[in-house]
C-alpha cells in the first residue's frame, strides 16, 4: 500500500472511529448515565439532612397558584413543609416515618396517610423500575438551582397521554433542586423551585414535628383497613359489592392494588383501585351514594389539576382522576360498565 | 385477528355495526394491538369531524348567478396578476416557489416555543366527593419516589377546603 493510500485510510478510519464513538455516547452512555442520575435522585430523597426555601405554582382548576414554603429533612426519613403567605398561610405537610401528616389552620385539623415510599425499598425499586420502563430520560445540561450546580435531566413518556417532567439535580448530594410537570400539550401543570438550600444546619426534631389539632378528627369506622392493599374480590367482600376494574389499562400502566377509600369528612366509604406507571397515576372511584352532583348522562371536570371522568351505572357511582390525558381516561371509563355512555357526552 | 383485517372492520366498529364475535374479536384485538388502537382512535376523531360539519344549503339564485357569469366575457388581467401567471407558467418557477412556501410552513410548523394559548379552562365541578377523590389521589401521588410534594400541598389542601365549603353550603340550604 502506497503512503498516500495508508494515510487515506488511516484518516477515515479514525474518522469513522470518532463518529462511531459519538454514536456509543449519545445513545448508550448518555441515557444510561441520566438513568443512574435519576435512580440516585429518588435514593438521595429522604437521606440528606437539610433546609431549604422554595416557591411552587401549580395549576388548579383554570387558576395558577403560587406559594412559597419552607422545607425540612433531618435525613432520616422525616421532613415537614411548612407554607407562607397568602391562602395557604400556615398550612404544613410532613413525614414522621410512619406516616405523612398535613396540618391546614383553617380546617385545625391534622390529616394522615400512609408514609412516602423510599426508593430503596423493594417496592421503591419496583416504582423506580417503571419510571425507567416508561420514560425516556436524557440529561439536557447543567444549570445552577439555588446557587447550586445541578443537571437537568427530561423524562419524556413513552406512551401518548402522560405528563413530561424536567428535574434539577443537585451535582453533589443527588437532592433535587427543581422540579416542573407539563401536560402532554406543554402546558405547565406544576414548578417548584428552591431559592435557597442549607446542607451546614440540620433542622430540629421541633420543626419537625406535626402541630396538635385544636379539633379532634372524627372517629373513622374503617380506620383498621386505611392504607391496606386489597384484591379487587378481597374488597368486594369487604366493600359489599363488586369492585370493578378497567379492561382497559393505558400501555406503561399496572395495578397497584384495591383499597378502601374513606372521605375523612363524610365517612362516606368507596373503592379505590390505583394504577401506576412509576411516575404518575390513575384511580377508579366506585361507590354508592357518593358522586351526587353527577347525573347518568356522564361528567367531565378539571379537579385541581387532574381530570376527572365520572358517571353512574346502575346503583354504582364511577369516577376515574389521574394526570392522564382526557382521551385516556375517556378510554378507561368506556371500558368499565355504563363508561361508554358517558365518555362521548363528557368531550 | 391480524390488523389488517381489524382495520378493515373498524369503520363498522365505530358506527356500531358489528355484532356479536366479530365484535369480540375486534374488541379482544384492540385491547392487545397498540397500533390498531392509535388507528380507532384516528378513525374516532375523523367521524368526529365528520359529524361536526354542518349541511349548508345553497343560497336561492346561485346556479343563475353561476351560469351567468360564465357566459359573460373574462376581464381584463391586472398587471400583477398577468406577471404571476407569466412567472408561475413554467414548471421550473413553480416548483422554486412551492419549496419556497414549504420553507415557510416547516419553520412556522416547527417553531419550538410552547404554545401561547393557555389550556381551556374545564368547569369546576361543585362536587364534594370529587374533590376529596383528589385529594386521596395526590396524597397517593405524594408517595411515589420523585413526587414534587411540595406542589402537591396546595392542591391537597385546596381540595379538602372545598370539601368543607361545600358541606357548609349544603348544612345552610345554599
Amino acid at each position: 500500500m502506497s503512503p498516500s493510500r495508508a494515510r487515506f485510510a488511516l484518516v477515515v478510519g479514525g474518522t469513522a472511529l470518532v463518529l462511531f464513538g459519538i454514536v456509543v455516547w449519545s445513545q448508550v452512555m448518555r441515557p444510561w448515565r441520566a438513568a443512574r442520575l435519576l435512580e440516585q435522585a429518588a435514593a438521595a430523597d429522604g437521606k440528606v439532612p437539610y433546609r431549604a426555601t422554595a416557591k411552587t405554582k401549580v395549576l388548579y382548576g383554570s387558576d395558577v397558584l403560587e406559594s412559597e414554603a419552607k422545607i425540612a429533612s433531618d435525613g432520616d426519613g422525616k421532613s415537614a413543609i411548612r407554607y407562607e403567605g397568602g391562602s395557604l398561610d400556615g398550612v404544613a405537610m410532613g413525614n414522621d416515618g410512619a406516616r405523612v401528616w398535613r396540618y391546614d389552620p383553617r380546617a385545625k385539623r391534622v390529616y394522615t396517610s400512609p408514609p412516602p415510599i423510599s426508593a430503596t425499598s423493594p417496592l421503591g425499586q419496583k416504582h423506580v423500575d417503571l419510571i425507567l420502563s416508561n420514560y425516556r430520560v436524557t440529561e439536557e445540561g447543567r444549570e445552577d438551582v439555588a446557587k447550586r450546580p445541578a443537571y437537568r435531566i427530561l423524562l419524556t413518556p413513552k406512551q401518548p397521554g402522560a405528563n413530561s417532567r424536567r428535574l434539577w439535580i443537585d451535582r453533589e448530594t443527588n437532592i433535587i433542586l427543581a422540579s416542573e410537570e407539563r401536560d402532554s400539550q406543554g402546558h405547565l401543570v406544576a414548578k417548584t423551585v428552591f431559592d435557597s438550600i442549607d446542607y451546614d444546619r440540620p433542622p430540629s426534631p421541633k420543626e419537625l414535628k406535626a402541630p396538635p389539632p385544636q379539633v379532634a378528627p372524627r372517629k373513622r369506622h374503617s380506620e383498621r383497613f386505611i392504607g391496606v392493599k386489597f384484591t379487587p374480590a378481597e374488597l368486594s367482600k369487604e366493600i359489599g359489592f363488586t369492585v370493578r376494574v378497567p379492561s382497559y389499562v393505558p400501555e406503561g400502566y399496572v395495578a397497584d392494588g384495591s383499597y378502601l377509600y374513606h372521605c375523612p369528612e363524610c365517612h362516606e366509604t368507596a373503592s379505590e383501585t390505583r394504577y401506576t406507571n412509576g411516575m404518575d397515576s390513575f384511580s377508579l372511584f366506585q361507590g354508592r351514594e357518593v358522586c351526587d352532583a353527577h347525573g347518568k348522562g356522564g361528567h367531565v371536570s378539571r379537579v385541581g389539576n387532574r381530570q376527572v371522568v365520572s358517571w353512574k351505572h346502575g346503583d354504582d357511582q364511577f369516577c376515574v382522576i389521574g394526570s392522564l390525558s382526557l382521551e385516556e381516561l375517556k378510554r378507561i371509563a368506556a371500558s368499565l360498565p355504563g363508561g361508554s355512555a358517558a365518555a362521548p357526552q363528557a368531550r | 385477528m391480524i390488523c389488517q383485517r381489524a382495520t378493515e372492520l373498524l369503520p363498522e366498529y365505530l358506527y356500531g355495526f358489528l355484532k356479536g364475535r366479530q365484535r369480540q374479536e375486534i374488541d379482544r384485538h384492540l385491547r392487545e394491538c397498540r397500533h390498531c388502537q392509535v388507528e380507532l382512535e384516528i378513525q374516532r376523531r375523523a367521524l368526529l369531524l365528520v359529524e361536526a360539519v354542518q349541511p349548508v344549503e345553497p343560497p336561492v339564485g346561485l346556479w343563475n348567478g353561476v351560469r351567468e357569469r360564465i357566459s359573460q366575457p373574462e376581464p381584463p388581467l391586472s398587471a400583477w396578476r398577468r406577471w404571476f401567471v407569466a412567472t408561475f407558467r413554467k414548471p421550473i418557477n413553480a416548483a422554486g416557489g412551492l419549496a419556497v412556501a414549504a420553507t415557510l410552513v416547516a419553520a412556522v410548523l416547527s417553531d419550538p416555543r410552547p404554545p401561547a394559548t393557555p389550556p381551556r379552562p374545564l368547569p369546576f365541578p361543585e362536587n364534594r366527593s370529587a374533590a376529596g377523590y383528589l385529594h386521596q389521589h395526590a396524597l397517593i401521588e405524594a408517595r411515589l419516589p420523585l413526587a414534587d410534594r411540595v406542589a402537591l400541598g396546595p392542591v391537597v389542601t385546596l381540595a379538602v377546603r372545598q370539601n368543607l365549603a361545600h358541606d357548609r353550603s349544603v348544612e345552610n340550604g345554599e
